[in-house]
């Protein structure tokens, strides 16, 4: 099982303790500062003679500072995890310091960037409990039992055969018909083929004849979501009904969904792409090889993945479709031989699926790591230290409840998560640790993100309450005991310190939803939040348990505003199908008809106006002009001819021009010069 | 010194040395020549204080 991880206390803890390449690099470059200090101390003496020498040394002391400062630069540039270590110890050695941070400050935005587009695309790994574990198990000995063995024989012979025979067996057909012949519900079975045609048909409409890379980009990044994965969840059909995933299940419906997309491109264009998937360790990803006469390129299918040649690497092992199919339904397990290499050892997880589809091939040789800092350090060209595979470890590890693991929770938002405090780890708290994450020096710190509040005591669940940061969210779902604290601190206290409740997952796997919330629950909630601005993750409506009840009580709901961080295709197809299956507009007219005020992503606000400038009319929905950057304000206001505004889209611009004046820092313009 | 060097622990430590060396030998030089500096200004004091001894004397004699 692959194991992705982007954890790095525990190296971290090794280097707090003076035991890792930081402590020794930390300790020979203080060395050589305090003998630059004693030796200048040396250097005295009011004649003129002596003040030129003494002069001398302090310049003396400042190039080899400079100089050594350049290379620990160089050396923290080039090494990420030392980087990161370097920071959360706290280094202040006077002259490290200014250009260690100057150092990670230039990464940063490297970082984040790469974060956006592939390290929070659902690659925090969330171990799996031993209550969860005894649940899918639970669904896999069910869906096992439904299974015919004799008849799945026969429908795989079946299918061999056809392919025998030369015919075009696709994907689809494939996965779906032997999942529902593996004893997965026929409904969920067919739901999932129908939501599959959605994304077929309208990602083939928005490509049309020919296929760029950033379609692919795109597509990938699409069908990835946000925070939608889930380790054991391997089913093709679920995948399509609820965007979870594992690696497995997406990485069958990607080559299903890209078997139908290339079909829709022109005779000439298809005959140039092939569909196949790439072994890194056990871990699958889909690939799109693009091949015009003896030139070649390779797109790996998931996000952030760059394209690349289709040259054999060492460690790898590259798959392609008539090889999938063949295995998929062969009696015998073939073998697949993947390009040698030198693999470095990563640890494995235990983790139980229900998984479906049996591939029927097994990946021999060594391969490469699949880890996520692996694959980071490889593609930012790094070497690879054994503290980064220790790392991995460290989750586990910060699975604990004290105040020090809240500390080290600040020291990681200090390094990556501007403007979040990630408290995801902390499972069991104290009320002294949830104090301890509203110790941060640096106020500028907008969000403290908790996940999992099953396990976490009474009294700390109301201490998280308390929080004076602007939005808390809650990455895994509310349970209705915190409804109760909920309705408890607003009877005493009034309103709450913070603005905004995020709900729905944001940068872990929990699947979570209000789908444990009984409808009576949902509506305490609800009024419970009537002062605040509550936002919905993803996942909130991705859940099969998403009744009419919710909708009603949600749309009916009277509080500041109601965010949703995701209106696009999989909310219209996946949660309304439950019940209805809705057009853009039917979308937009349910949400004008809110209760509250509607705030919608503002790209995505953009975009449907482009498309539709009469949801003009649909004023109770609004972009979230508030956390939007500088780009999605510039198209938004850029699309508006402002001597034709009505009052409402005058009163929205006015909002955008001044926030993008912000972030531009130029002042807002006075009334008095409009 | 390849600059690629320093991406691993072992090539800063080695180019770390070269500073700290080249440190070292210009420091030494500069010692040596404050303690130079501080002879000679010592050397030159006791001059100018046997000077004015002397000149003392003569004056009184």
């Amino acid at each position: 099982m692959k194991n992705i991880h982007e954890g790095g206390f525990l190296a971290r803890k090794r280097e707090a303790r003076g035991e890792g390449e930081v402590g020794r690099v930390t300790d020979r470059v203080n060395a050589l500062d305090d003998q630059m200090k004693s030796d200048l101390e040396g250097f005295h003496g009011e004649e003129p003679e002596l003040q030129s020498i003494q002069k001398e040394a302090v310049e003396l002391t400042e190039k080899t500072r400079a100089a050594t400062s350049s290379k620990l630069k160089e050396w923290a540039k080039k090494n990420t995890m030392i980087k990161m270590a370097v920071a959360s110890i706290g280094l202040h050695a006077a002259m490290v310091a200014p250009q260690i941070v100057e150092v990670i400050e230039g990464n940063r935005t490297k970082a984040e960037l790469f974060d956006k587009d592939w390290s929070t695309k659902g690659k925090v790994i969330h171990m799996q409990t031993d209550e969860e574990k005894a649940v899918v198990e639970q669904k896999k000995r069910e869906r096992e039992a439904r299974i015919n063995p004799e008849e799945l024989k026969a429908y795989k012979k079946e299918l061999s055969e056809r392919l025998e025979r030369g015919e075009d067996l696709s994907f689809k057909e494939s996965y779906f018909g032997i999942e529902k012949k593996s004893g997965v519900l026929p409904e969920e079975v067919e739901q999932g083929k129908e939501h599959a045609d959605q994304l077929i048909e309208k990602f083939s409409k928005e490509i049309g004849e020919t296929l760029e890379k950033e379609e692919i980009q795109r597509v990938t990044n699409e069908m990835y979501g946000d925070g939608n994965y889930a380790e054991f969840q391997a089913l093709i059909s679920e995948y399509f009904v609820t965007g979870k995933y594992n690696c497995f299940s997406i990485d069958h419906a990607q080559q299903i969904v890209w078997e139908g997309i290339l079909a829709h491109l022109t005779e000439d264009e298809r005959v140039k792409w092939s569909i196949g998937e790439m072994h890194v360790k056990q871990h699958p990803i889909t690939t799109l090889t693009w091949k015009d006469g003896s030139e070649e390129r390779m797109f790996v299918l998931e996000p952030g993945r760059e394209a690349r040649t289709a040259e054999p690497e060492p460690g790898t092992a590259k798959i392609g479709a008539s090889f999938l199919k063949q295995a998929l339904v062969s009696e015998k397990t073939l073998v697949y031989e993947a390009t040698k290499g030198i693999v470095a050892p990563s640890p494995e997880l235990d983790v139980v699926t229900n998984q479906a589809i049996n591939p029927g091939f097994i990946v021999t040789g060594e391969l490469e790591g699949s880890d996520f800092v692996k694959a980071e350090a490889k593609r930012l060209g790094l070497e690879i230290q054994d503290q980064i595979i220790d790392a991995m470890e460290v989750e586990i590890e910060m699975e604990s409840d004290s105040v020090e693991a809240a500390k080290h929770i600040l020291d990681e938002a200090e390094v990556t998560h501007p403007g979040l405090i990630n408290a995801l780890h902390l499972l069991n708290p104290t009320v002294k640790a949830v104090q301890a994450l509203e110790m941060n020096p640096n106020r500028s710190y907008e969000t403290l993100e908790v996940g999992k509040m099953q396990g976490w005591s009474p009294e700390a669940k109301r201490q998280v309450l308390k929080t004076e940061y602007q939005v808390l969210s809650i990455s895994s779902g509310i349970p209705s005991g915190f409804i109760d604290d909920m309705e408890a601190y607003r009877k005493t206290n009034g309103n709450f310190h913070f603005q905004a409740l995020q709900t729905g997952p944001r940068s872990d796997s929990e699947g979570i939803s209000f789908k444990e919330l009984r409808p009576s629950d949902l509506q305490r909630f609800l009024l419970a939040c009537a002062e605040i601005d509550l936002r919905f993750g993803t996942g909130v409506f991705m859940s099969l348990h998403f009744y009419q009840e919710m909708f009603d009580a949600i749309s009916s709901a009277k509080v500041k505003s109601i965010y949703f961080r995701t209106v696009p295709i999989i909310w219209k197809t996946r949660a309304f199908t439950k019940f209805d299956d809705f057009s853009d507009e039917e979308v937009w007219k349910k949400m004008d008809a809110f209760a509250s005020k509607v705030i919608i992503p503002m790209g995505e606000y953009t975009e449907t106006l482009r498309q539709h400038p009469e949801y003009w009319e649909y004023r109770n929905i609004e972009p979230d002009i508030e956390s939007a950057g500088s780009g999605e304000l510039d198209a938004f206001l850029t699309k508006l001819d402002k001597g034709l505004l009505t009052k409402h889209q005058l009163e929205l611009y006015e909002r955008a021009r001044d926030r993008f004046r912000l972030l531009n820092g130029q002042p807002p313009i006075p009334v008095s010069a409009e | 010194m390849n600059a690629a060097t320093a991406t691993t622990p072992s090539g800063f430590f080695a180019e770390l040395k070269e500073i700290e060396d080249a440190y070292a030998v210009e420091m030494l030089k500069l010692k040596r020549k404050q303690t130079e500096a501080l002879k000679r200004i010592e050397h030159e004091k006791q001059t100018q204080e046997v000077d004015a001894m002397k000149k003392r004397l003569s004056d009184t004699v």
